[in-house]
């Protein structure tokens, strides 16, 4: 069992054993904080069992092998990091104490669950037998993982079951990951294929992984004290469906390898996908609040690229140094969906004008599905306003001559609205290093030194985010309460020394750990 | 979402509250024993309970408090059901998460359909009082549930302040009450209410005001002009509807046909929900409890014969497909087949499916799936009279014995 799945040898510095992990867990273990843990492979937690993450664990996977950790739908994980114990997955390279221009050195932390998604095709052609209608049967492969066998359910997510708990992760920080044993594709840092409001996520920290920061894709999960940087590709990405809730969250745009864009180097701050294809249901239909997105000034995209009948709404966020638009229309993803409008749904306008209440009939024939006497239920993350919209946020040193163009044509800056564009930084510091250019001439100016908290305009909102027993009701832009850094103590960019003000101070001892 | 420090101590206290207060406690205990009596069931329905909600409180609440709580709720909800309060009572006072604020609930709407109002005000305040310490959806599931038995009490201003501002899946519900006690003369007024409620769309509202439509197909049964009006709201309006929905719906029609020994209605919305289940392609384990519903109509309306086909066929379809379905939920999809089997009168194969669902339930190593699965196992029996024979009893015990690490 456990024991034959992994073997021990100690490294000496830090007095603790080193655990090859080599095999899947399909029994229900805990790896505690006094072992470091190395992933040598794709490791799956199976259907059944449980993971069980100790407070200040560390799992440090052999540079350039692709270990990986992903959660099977029915399995769970527990990461119990706390503030001053946070649980780290990084790869052999990393000192603990200094930032790298590096990626790809690991896998990644994938979750799969059984919520509702909406994948009837891919590339214009089918998937399986998913539908185009939320029967609560479609499921697909998660992205960058390998069957063992033809119907392998290990590497499937999707079901009928919105308030799924794949179970609860707190205070973890992903480094440097991204790596796909034998494939050509990408893993993002954090990805979370179909899971249920039953599971908890705060206070995760991604740094410098190879593709998308965090990817969703259908689900209802929601996250809270979210922390993006120097991502390859999408800092957060969201797909098939997803009826979540985030709130509290910091994007900083960047890159983390020299490389093209999207394999190294940020495109988009916020991407956002609604289904495949895009008259299909459930479709993506999200609340986020309080997030403060920093972007890259020259060569970085959009700061939310909008898809496939996507439906969010951003409220009391901040949205700064964006290399190009607030809002762009890319209208399709690229995997052969069908763009706003098509077959009936409602064009892109629409979107923008259209009430929250408002529920597509297109391919509601089988409209949802999963455990509606749990009681589930399908589209609840938005509670006001409009299915798509930007609103009591603040907008600041956009200098992309277009980055408005499309905002203002979509009525973002209706008054109503309570947007502000700030001659004045919504946040209280920001340094960058001057230009490195990167693969295709792209020009990066990397963000050595912040501090997020809010200045200006973002020290107070108009509205806050509701007290619905997730959100937490706000008064201010961004992510951060004035003199309250949530990232203190136990995330990358303090422990890298790029947090300036008083939570500089609050790094966690890790040096016993390199 | 972790919960707030605030809201976490405030349902320690909440939950403290109703534990510590020994005196008030006992006070109340009595009160529920006083007005409210456990129905006679046979001892081994009395075991099964007491063996599932054993399974299901020995999963550690450290981690799987989730997974403890809503197994424990299951065994309550079963407890109601058997017509047992007083054990429910005391099975619900394990529980140790916001479903037993909804427990609590449940066993108000109890007291209330059973003339204890004293019991339902107490168990109304304790529901409460534990919705207010928890989350947007678990709180309105609670408070709906505290506006049914409001409005059950003919507390009409109560029960609409709790269904107020409740989350959308939530809406309707208490329409679906006020259907089931409608006068003739209300009727044409409820119509128009439902009808408003249907007009926007709105999913979760839509589904509950179809329920809600179900209802009243019950109720003016004999009515033809109204039965068939009902059915009519019905079928035009569910299209925005999953397709087990829309069987579900029909499969209650067909109930209430049955319960008026009206078979040949009866039989005609089952051939049309069982077309919805034809038409659709579905893996064995979401298969299986559906047609296993269906079958369990069908012989009530007199095709015995068919009846059984489809159960040794559903039989059959779970063993060639087997090792295709995880292991965790293979159990899952057998206890209906299994209830199937007693309900058509062939006791045997009932007890020899549910002891191949208690095989299947520990098939994985972990014991958090398998307590569900026995918990899960063990209440259907108790519902569905299924007295286990000792080499069942010999396999229950064996695997509760077996429940421990790892988890």
């Amino acid at each position: 069992m456990l024991a034959a799945a992994l073997s021990l040898a100690v490294i000496g510095a830090a007095n603790s054993a080193e655990v090859m992990v080599n095999n899947n867990i399909t029994t229900s273990t805990t790896w505690t904080a006094d072992n470091v843990y190395n992933l040598q492979k794709q490791i799956y937690v199976e259907p059944g069992a449980t993971l069980t993450v100790e407070a200040g664990t560390l799992v440090k996977s052999t540079a350039g092998l692709g270990g990986s950790l992903a959660v099977c739908r029915g399995a769970r994980i527990y990461v119990n990091g706390t503030k001053d114990k946070p649980v780290i997955m990084t790869s052999t390279n990393d000192d603990m104490v200094t930032w790298r221009e590096a990626s790809n050195e690991w896998g990644n932390l994938t979750l799969m669950g059984k919520g509702l998604i909406s994948a009837s095709h891919y590339k214009g052609q089918p998937v399986g037998n998913n539908t185009k209608t939320p029967t609560g049967l479609n499921e697909k492969q998660m992205e960058g993982l390998t069957a063992d066998t033809p119907g392998d359910t290990k590497v499937m997510y999707g079901g009928n079951d919105d308030n799924d708990n794949s179970g609860a992760i707190h205070y973890l920080s992903l480094r440097y990951g991204g790596k796909v044993v034998g494939l050509a594709n990408e893993l993002n840092g954090l990805a979370l294929g179909a899971i249920g409001r039953g599971t908890e996520i705060d206070h995760v920290d991604i740094m410098n992984n190879v593709d998308d920061g965090i990817e969703i894709w259908g689900g209802t999960v929601t996250l809270k004290y979210i922390n993006i940087w120097n991502i390859g590709d999408d800092s957060f990405d969201i797909d098939e469906g997803w009826r979540g809730k985030a709130q509290f969250g910091l994007i900083v745009q960047g890159y983390s390898v020299d490389a093209d864009q999207g394999s190294g180097v940020g495109d988009n701050c916020f991407e956002t996908d609604g289904a495949e294809d895009s008259d299909a249901q459930p479709i993506t239909t999200a609340a986020i609040y309080n997030f403060t997105v920093v972007g890259q000034p020259i060569d970085g995209d959009q700061g939310t690229a909008w898809r496939d009948n996507a439906h969010i709404q951003y409220h009391n966020c901040i949205f700064m140094d964006l290399g190009e638009q607030l809002v762009k229309n890319d209208n399709v993803d690229g995997d052969g969906a069908n763009g706003y409008g098509y077959n009936g749904t409602l064009p892109w306008e629409d979107c923008w004008t259209t009430d929250y209440t408002y529920m597509s009939p297109v391919n509601a024939g089988t409209f949802t599905a999963g455990a509606f006497n749990d009681p589930a239920k399908m589209y609840t993350s938005q509670t006001s306003g409009k299915l798509c919209e930007i609103v009591d946020s603040v907008f600041y040193n956009n200098l992309f001559a277009n980055a408005y163009t499309e905002a203002e044509a979509r009525g973002v800056m209706a008054a109503a609205n309570n947007n502000v564009k700030a001659t004045a930084s919504p946040i209280t510091e920001v340094k960058r290093v001057s230009s490195v250019v990167v693969r295709g001439g792209k020009n990066m100016l990397p963000v050595t030194d912040i501090n997020p908290l809010p200045a200006n305009d973002a020290l107070t909102s108009v509205a806050m985010a509701p007290a619905d027993g997730f959100f937490t009701p706000a008064k201010y832009r961004g992510g951060f309460a004035p003199n309250d850094n949530w990232l203190a103590g136990w995330s990358t960019p303090v422990k890298y020394g790029m947090m300036t003000g008083a939570a500089a101070a609050e790094a966690s001892d890790w040096s016993e750990l390199k | 979402m972790r919960w707030s420090l605030f809201r976490m101590i405030t349902l320690i206290i909440v939950l403290a509250g109703c534990v510590l207060c020994a005196g008030a406690e006992e006070i109340q205990c009595k009160a529920y024993e006083l007005a409210l009596k456990d129905s006679p069931i046979a001892d081994y329905q009395i075991r099964l309970l007491d063996a599932a909600i054993g399974a299901a409180t020995v999963i550690p609440a450290t981690p799987h408090i989730k997974d403890r709580s809503r197994a424990q709720e299951a065994v309550v909800e079963a407890c109601l059901e058997l017509g047992q309060p007083l054990r429910a009572y005391q099975y619900l006072e394990k529980i140790d998460n916001w479903r037993k604020g909804s427990c609590y609930a449940d066993l108000a709407y109890y007291c209330a359909s059973h003339g204890a109002i004293a019991e339902a005000s107490v168990s109304i305040d304790r529901a409460e009082a534990i919705s207010e310490t928890t989350d947007d959806w678990r709180r309105d599931t609670i408070r709906v549930k505290i506006a049914r038995t409001h409005f059950l009490l003919g507390q009409i201003e109560e029960a609409k302040q709790f269904a107020s501002g409740v989350v959308d899946s939530e809406t309707g519900k208490l329409e679906t009450t006020e259907a089931a006690s409608l006068d003739e003369e209300s009727f044409d007024e409820q119509v128009k209410k439902l009808d408003a409620l249907i007009e926007p769309g709105q999913f979760d509202v839509l589904k509950n005001a179809l329920d809600a439509y179900a209802q009243l197909f019950d109720r003016f049964y004999e009515d033809e002009a109204k039965r068939a009006l009902t059915e009519e709201k019905i079928k035009s309006s569910w299209k925005t509807l999953p397709i087990f929905l829309r069987i579900e719906l029909l499969n209650r029609l067909a109930e209430s046909a049955l319960s008026r020994s009206d078979d040949q209605n009866a039989l005609r919305l089952i051939d049309e929900s069982l077309q919805y289940l034809d038409d659709y392609s579905w893996k064995p384990e979401d298969y299986i409890p559906q047609i296993s519903a269906l079958l369990i109509l069908r012989y009530r309306a007199g095709g015995v014969e068919t009846a059984r086909e489809q159960a040794g066929a559903a039989l059959a379809l779970f063993n060639d497909n087997r090792e295709k379905i995880v292991n965790i939920w293979r159990a899952g999809a057998l206890r209906p087949l299994a209830e199937a089997y007693q309900a058509i009168g062939d006791h045997r194969m009932a007890l020899s499916v549910y002891r191949q669902a208690l095989d299947e339930g520990v098939e994985n190593p972990n014991s958090r799936p398998r307590a569900e699965d026995l918990s899960a196992t063990c209440v259907s029996m108790a519902l569905h009279s299924v007295e286990p024979d000792e080499a069942t009893w010999n396999r229950i015990d064996e695997i509760r014995e077996g429940l421990g690490q790892p988890w």
